[in-house]
């Protein structure tokens, strides 16, 4: 099939704007796009919020709810790849004259890639690559099997939940919030933000969190099976878990770094912060540091 | 059939000739019809013409640094100073460039030649010698001042960009970043005031530069922030 005719098939599925009766300026666009079995769905956006839910139907379908008449929806198809873009017709109009918040359905071995400024991102039920980079949006990433990378620069957390892919995470002052992760590998890292693990490690996987002024808290079983190193430059480490200490070459002063395995040692764990405290807890503990 | 993913894997070595002829048809074709893939060519094409253009280096430091440790330990010769390796990194011809790439290529070799040289110069010397370990230090602090140095200069190259881009923002958006810059100062001055208390801590080396190659990355993100849109 060529690129033409691919347009033309997709046009012709295409379902066009159902008024909306919400708001004066509200506007509701619904598409349908017929897709492979894992495409690859780009969605940029100004402001609003977007909501990525994947399924077992080989079609896109883009919910786009226009909050002003200043932007509008383009839509790009390729072969196995869309593109949905917020166009904003009048570059200094603020931002709240720039929303659109996107409902997408998409084949779960899509690989997603979104950019928005500011709102809210949600992706779920996923199995190929998440990607999400925004300025000042809470990011909420759950059930993904892919590689996961988000990036955020504002004040909003960015949270990963019972995902199994390989997970990077950076943010500047936006906490990281990871929870009962089946991944094997984790590499995070914020400036200000806190971070915080929950839920335990996989063997064999490698788990890097590394904060400089924000608290990293890890809370796991006391089965957990792992190789700790946890450093700080200024902070503090404490653990209520019976980690068995190891000899190790004092990188700074003890109460600065702890170098020790919990039972097997099967996974390895880095903690790494410049100022922030290092809590390593036991779960369902009510002891306080 | 091949997608996206696989034209973004090929491409390269589409570029060096080095794929089979019926996969570069693939690939060719692909490009033919793949706006996405096509600027994604046009960008690695880009970015090898700039490449080409910048001045030849010397190699790393860090094997220099390496090799002259063990010939010192074992008294085959004498320290001498040496021309610095971040001197010569920067070429001459960056202030040509547009903002944008003179911040990109800035923080690209800021960041592998500080992570070269940390690779490289906080690792234990392969000969434990006392005199070395002294020597050692201080080349350690060596290179990180030069490192900053370097990422100062970054810094100042971006810097009436950003300002002016930020005067054209949303005043949301420029708020969030203006936050996040004075956060990175904060940051900065903490790890510098930890450097200058503990010299001999190499985390806190690694937080200083990081926080360094933060406040560059977020630089290059507000001078390019149209291309995030």
């Amino acid at each position: 099939m060529t690129h033409r005719q691919t347009l033309l098939t997709v046009s012709t599925a295409l379902m066009l704007a159902i008024p909306a009766t919400s708001a004066p300026h509200d506007h509701r666009e619904e598409k349908i796009f017929n897709v492979g079995d894992s495409p690859t769905i780009i969605v940029v956006n100004y402001s609003g919020l977007i909501s990525v839910e994947g399924g077992k139907n080989k079609v896109v379908t883009v919910i786009g709810m226009r909050r002003s008449e200043n932007v509008e929806i383009d839509t790009e198809v390729g072969p196995n790849r869309v593109r949905i873009t917020s166009h904003v017709m009048d570059e200094l109009a603020t931002a709240e004259n720039t929303v659109v918040d996107y409902e997408l359905y998409v084949p779960e071995r899509s690989n997603l890639e979104i950019r928005s400024n500011m709102g809210v991102v949600t992706v779920h039920n996923i199995r190929g690559q998440v990607s999400v980079d925004v300025v000042e949006a809470e990011v909420k990433v759950a059930g993904v099997e892919g590689y996961v990378n988000a990036s955020s620069i504002g004040r909003k957390a960015v949270q990963v939940t019972q995902s199994k892919g390989t997970i990077h995470a950076t943010t500047v002052t936006g906490d990281i919030v990871l929870d009962q992760l089946e991944s094997d590998n984790v590499k995070v890292n914020s400036t200000l933000g806190n971070i915080t693990y929950k839920g335990d490690f996989m063997g064999g996987g490698s788990y890097n969190l590394s904060s400089t002024d924000g608290q990293i808290s890890v809370i796991c079983d006391e089965e957990a099976s792992v190789e700790w190193e946890a450093r700080t430059v200024k902070g503090s480490i404490k653990t209520n878990l019976p980690i068995k200490s190891k000899q190790h070459r004092r990188l700074w002063r003890d109460r600065h770094s702890l170098l020790g395995t919990l039972n097997e040692g099967a996974a390895t764990v880095h903690l790494s912060t410049f100022s922030g405290p290092i809590q390593i807890k036991r779960q369902s503990s009510e002891e306080e540091f | 059939m091949i997608d996206c993913a696989d034209v973004k894997e090929d491409v390269s070595l589409w570029m060096d000739g080095e794929l089979d002829p019926s996969r570069a048809e693939a690939v060719e074709k692909h490009l033919e019809c793949c706006a996405g893939c096509a600027a994604f060519h046009q960008d690695l094409k880009s970015i090898r013409q700039g490449v080409e253009g910048l001045e030849p280096l010397d190699p790393p430091e860090h094997l220099w640094t390496h090799l002259r440790f063990q010939l010192e330990a074992e008294g085959l010769i004498r320290s001498k100073p040496r021309e610095s390796f971040w001197a010569a990194l920067l070429p001459k011809r960056l202030p040509d460039l547009n903002p944008a790439w003179s911040g990109a290529i800035l923080a690209l070799l800021v960041g592998i030649g500080s992570l070269l040289v940390y690779d490289s110069t906080t690792r234990s010397p392969v000969v434990p010698v006392p005199a070395v370990s002294t020597s050692h230090q201080e080349a350690v602090l060596e290179e990180l001042r030069k490192a900053e140095a370097n990422y100062r200069a970054a810094i100042e190259a971006l810097s009436a960009s950003s300002r002016k881009k930020l005067e054209s923002l949303d005043p949301v958006l420029a708020q969030v970043f203006h936050d996040n810059l004075a956060t990175m100062d904060t940051t900065l001055n903490e790890c510098k005031r930890a450097v200058e208390s503990s010299p001999e801590n190499p985390l806190a080396h690694r937080y200083l530069l990081a926080a360094y190659q933060k406040k560059v990355e977020l630089m290059h993100t507000i001078v390019t922030s149209d291309s995030l849109l």
